[in-house]
C-alpha cells in the first residue's frame, strides 16, 4: 500500500509540478488561491507533459522513454521556476510591496456564509480523498477504461511510440483506434517515469485526481457570479452525484470523459473570465488543445469554447488568437496522427452526415433515443435526483440565467448534449448510442451546467431573502456574503 | 376604466452576486419551494451514501497490506487472474496471438483478455460457435500466429491453446454438431 501511495502522488506530482511551475508563466492563473492554481497547475500539466509528449513521439519520432518524459517534465517545471525567481528579483529590486501582503483581506460574512461552504469544502474533500484511496487499491475495473484507454496506454507503452504498429496495422484487434491519445499518452509518462510494473494502479491516480481539479474550477467559475454560499452548494451537488464517482466515465474510472469535462470547463472559465488578456488566452488554448487530443468531441467542443470566448476590440483579438494557436496546432497534430491509423470499427460519423440521413432521421432517432436518455437520467442510483432538482433550480432562478455571462454559459453547457443528439440522430442505432453515452455526454458538460445552478440557486437564495425579510427574519440562506 | 397600476412583484435584475432581496408570486414562491425542496433531498440521499463509500475506501486502503497480485485476484477473478499469468509466461511479450470469443457475444471477456495480455498483440477472429475448421481460421487471419486464447465471460477464466490443437477442437465440436 505504502509504494501504491507513493506512486501514485508521484504520478500526480509528475503532471501537478510542471502545471504548476506553468502557471507561474500567466499572471492570471499565478494569482488565484494555492488550491485553485494547482487545480489549473495539474490540468495544464497533463495538458503540456503528456501533449508535449505526444507530438515528440509523433513529429520527431523521440522514443516515450524515461528520458523524454523527465524532459517534458522538467522544461515547463524549471521555466516556471526561473520565472518565479525572476519575478521576485525584479520585486526585491523595485522594492515593491509583494501581491500577497498587498492582497485585501477578504470580507467576513455571515456565520451561514462560512460555515456553509467550509462544511461542503469539507465533505468534497472526503469524497476526493475517498476516490484516490480507491484509486491506490485497485486495478481499473471499468469497461472502456480496459476496452480502450488502458489497453492503448499498454501497447503504445511497449512501442515507445504513439505510432504503435497495433494501431496501424489492420490486422490486429483494437477498439477505437482512431481515437486521440492523450490520456494513455498521460499514462505511459507516469508508468515510464517511475519504471513501473504495467499492472501498478499509478495510472489510475491520475485520473482520480481530476475531480478534485473539476470541483475546484466549478466552485472558483461559480463563485464570482454566485457568491460562496451557492458556489459551495453547486460544487458539493457535482461531488455528491454517484455517477460523477461510480458511474461509468466517472471519477473512479479511466475513461476519457471527466479529463474532457475538465479540460473543456477550465479553458471556457479562462475564456469568459472578466478580462480579455493575452496570456489567459493562451492558458485557455493550451486546455482546450489538450481536450481536442483528449476525445473526438473534444474538438467540436473546444472550438465552441473559443467561439463562446469571444471579445471584440484588440484585447479580445489578441486573446482570441492566442487560445487558436495551441488548438490549431493540437488539431494539426492529431490529423497528422489520425491519417496513419485506419479505422477498423467506429462509425464514420462525417460520412453518415454527408449521407443525408441527419435530417430524415433526426425525428425518428430521437423517439428512440429520448425515452433512453430520460431513463437514464432518471435512474435514482445512478443520479440521485439530481436530474429532477437541477431543472427545478434552473427554472426557480431564471432570472439569473439572462446575463450575457450566463448566456455564454449556458451555451457551453448545451455543447455536449448537441454533439450528443447529433451522434443519435445520424447512428443506425440511437437507442443503443443513448444507453452507453448520454450520462457521459452530460458529465462533460458539468462544469457550465453546475455554473448555471450555482447562478440560479443564488438568484433563489435572494427570493428567499426577500420573504423572510418580510416575516422579519433577517437571514438570507444562498445568496449572502458575497 | 383600469385601476392603479399593480407595483412591482420583482425588484431590478441584481448586479452579479449581489444579495438584494427580491419579493415574489406565489407561483415563483412555489418554484422556489420545490428547487430548495428537491436540492435538499438529492443532497439527503446523495451525499451519505458517497461519504459512506468514500470513508469506506480510504479505510480499506489504509487497512490494507494487499499486494497487486491480490487486488487482481479480488477485482478479476482468482481463477481468472492465475490463467492470465499463466497465458503471460507462455507468451512473450511481442507474440501476436489469436483471440477468440467463447463467452456471450457483448459480455466484454475478450476485452478484458485483451487488455490484461496486452501489450502481446490480438487478431479476433469472433466467436467460438462460428469456427468449424482449421481452413476457415487461416481465411479469417492475415498473420501466422501459434497460439489461441479463447476468453470467456466476466470473472471466468481464459484458455490457451497451440494453434494445431484448438483446429483439432473446433473440428471435433463441428464434427459432433449442434448440442
Amino acid at each position: 500500500m505504502t509504494g501504491e501511495l507513493a506512486g501514485g502522488l508521484g504520478a500526480v506530482a509528475l503532471f501537478a509540478v510542471p502545471g504548476y511551475g506553468l502557471t507561474e508563466l500567466f499572471p492570471t492563473l499565478r494569482r488565484l488561491r494555492p488550491p485553485l492554481r494547482l487545480a489549473y497547475g495539474y490540468l495544464l500539466g497533463v495538458a503540456a507533459v503528456a501533449g508535449a509528449l505526444f507530438a515528440l513521439s509523433h513529429v520527431a519520432g523521440v522514443p516515450l522513454r524515461p528520458p523524454a518524459v523527465w524532459a517534458s517534465v522538467g522544461a515547463p517545471a524549471l521555466a516556471g521556476l526561473a520565472a518565479g525567481l525572476w519575478r521576485r528579483h525584479r520585486r526585491r529590486a523595485a522594492r515593491a510591496p509583494s501581491p500577497t501582503s498587498a492582497r485585501r483581506a477578504a470580507p467576513r460574512g455571515s456565520r451561514f456564509g462560512r460555515l456553509v461552504p467550509a462544511a461542503c469544502a469539507l465533505a468534497a474533500a472526503t469524497i476526493c480523498l475517498g476516490v484516490f484511496a480507491e484509486a491506490l487499491i485497485n486495478p481499473p475495473h471499468d469497461w472502456d477504461g480496459r476496452m480502450t484507454w488502458c489497453a492503448q496506454a499498454r501497447y503504445i507503452r511497449a512501442a515507445g511510440t504513439v505510432d504503435a504498429p497495433v494501431l496501424r496495422e489492420v490486422s490486429w484487434d483494437i477498439s477505437h483506434p482512431q481515437y486521440p491519445l492523450l490520456m494513455p499518452v498521460a499514462q505511459v509518462a507516469a508508468l515510464e517515469a517511475f519504471g513501473a510494473d504495467p499492472d501498478s494502479h499509478l495510472p489510475r491516480a491520475i485520473y482520480a485526481a481530476f475531480l478534485p481539479a473539476l470541483l475546484l474550477v466549478i466552485h472558483a467559475a461559480a463563485r464570482r457570479g454566485a457568491g460562496p454560499v451557492a458556489a459551495a452548494v453547486a460544487t458539493l451537488a457535482a461531488a455528491a452525484a454517484p455517477f460523477m464517482i461510480l458511474g461509468e466515465g466517472g471519477a473512479e474510472s479511466t475513461y476519457s470523459d471527466l479529463p474532457l469535462g475538465c479540460f473543456y470547463g477550465a479553458g471556457l472559465a479562462l475564456l469568459l473570465g472578466a478580462r480579455p488578456r493575452a496570456e489567459s488566452g493562451l492558458a485557455a488554448g493550451l486546455l482546450l488543445a489538450a481536450a481536442a487530443l483528449t476525445k473526438n468531441e473534444g474538438a467540436p467542443l473546444a472550438c465552441l469554447a473559443l467561439a463562446l470566448g469571444w471579445r471584440s476590440g484588440r484585447a479580445g483579438v489578441r486573446r482570441f488568437a492566442a487560445a487558436a494557436l495551441p488548438l490549431v496546432l493540437a488539431l494539426a497534430l492529431f490529423a497528422s496522427w489520425r491519417a496513419g491509423v485506419p479505422n477498423r470499427e467506429d462509425e464514420g460519423y462525417p460520412q453518415l452526415l454527408y449521407a443525408g440521413g441527419f435530417w430524415s432521421g433526426i425525428a425518428a432517432h430521437a423517439q428512440a433515443a429520448v425515452p433512453v436518455m430520460v431513463d437514464k437520467m432518471n435512474r435514482f442510483r445512478h443520479w440521485a435526483g439530481f436530474w429532477w432538482m437541477v431543472p427545478a433550480a434552473l427554472l426557480a432562478g431564471r432570472r439569473a440565467l439572462g446575463r450575457p455571462i450566463a448566456r455564454r454559459w449556458l451555451a457551453a453547457a448545451a455543447g455536449p448534449p448537441a454533439i450528443a443528439l447529433l451522434a443519435y440522430s445520424i447512428h443506425p442505432r440511437p437507442a443503443y448510442l443513448a444507453a452507453v453515452t448520454w450520462e457521459r455526454f452530460l458529465l462533460q458538460a458539468t462544469v457550465p451546467l453546475l455554473v448555471l445552478l450555482a447562478y440560479a440557486l443564488a438568484e433563489v437564495g435572494r427570493h428567499l431573502a426577500g420573504s423572510s425579510r418580510r416575516q422579519g427574519d433577517g437571514s438570507v440562506p444562498l445568496a449572502r456574503s458575497t | 376604466m383600469h385601476g392603479a397600476r399593480p407595483p412591482r412583484t420583482t425588484a431590478p435584475r441584481p448586479a452579479a452576486g449581489a444579495a438584494v432581496a427580491v419579493r415574489r408570486r406565489p407561483p415563483g414562491r412555489l418554484l422556489d419551494a420545490a428547487a430548495i425542496g428537491l436540492l435538499v433531498l438529492f443532497l439527503a440521499a446523495a451525499l451519505p451514501s458517497g461519504l459512506w463509500h468514500a470513508c469506506n475506501q480510504i479505510g480499506h486502503a489504509v487497512d490494507t497490506s494487499e499486494s497487486r497480485e491480490d487486488a487482481r485476484a479480488r477485482v478479476y477473478g482468482e481463477d481468472y487472474s492465475r490463467a492470465i499469468d499463466r497465458i503471460r509466461a507462455a507468451l512473450a511479450p511481442g507474440e501476436g496471438y489469436i483471440l477468440v470469443e467463447g463467452g456471450r457475444p457483448g459480455s466484454g471477456g475478450v476485452y478484458w483478455v485483451r487488455y490484461d495480455l496486452a501489450p502481446r498483440p490480438a487478431a479476433n477472429v469472433g466467436p467460438l460457435a462460428d469456427l468449424t475448421s482449421g481452413a476457415q481460421l487461416r481465411r479469417r487471419l492475415s498473420a501466422n500466429l501459434r497460439h489461441v486464447v479463447v476468453a470467456f465471460d466476466t470473472r471466468k477464466p481464459p484458455r490457451l491453446y497451440e494453434r494445431y490443437q484448438f483446429v483439432e477442437e473446433i473440428e471435433r465440436r463441428a464434427r459432433k454438431g449442434p448440442g
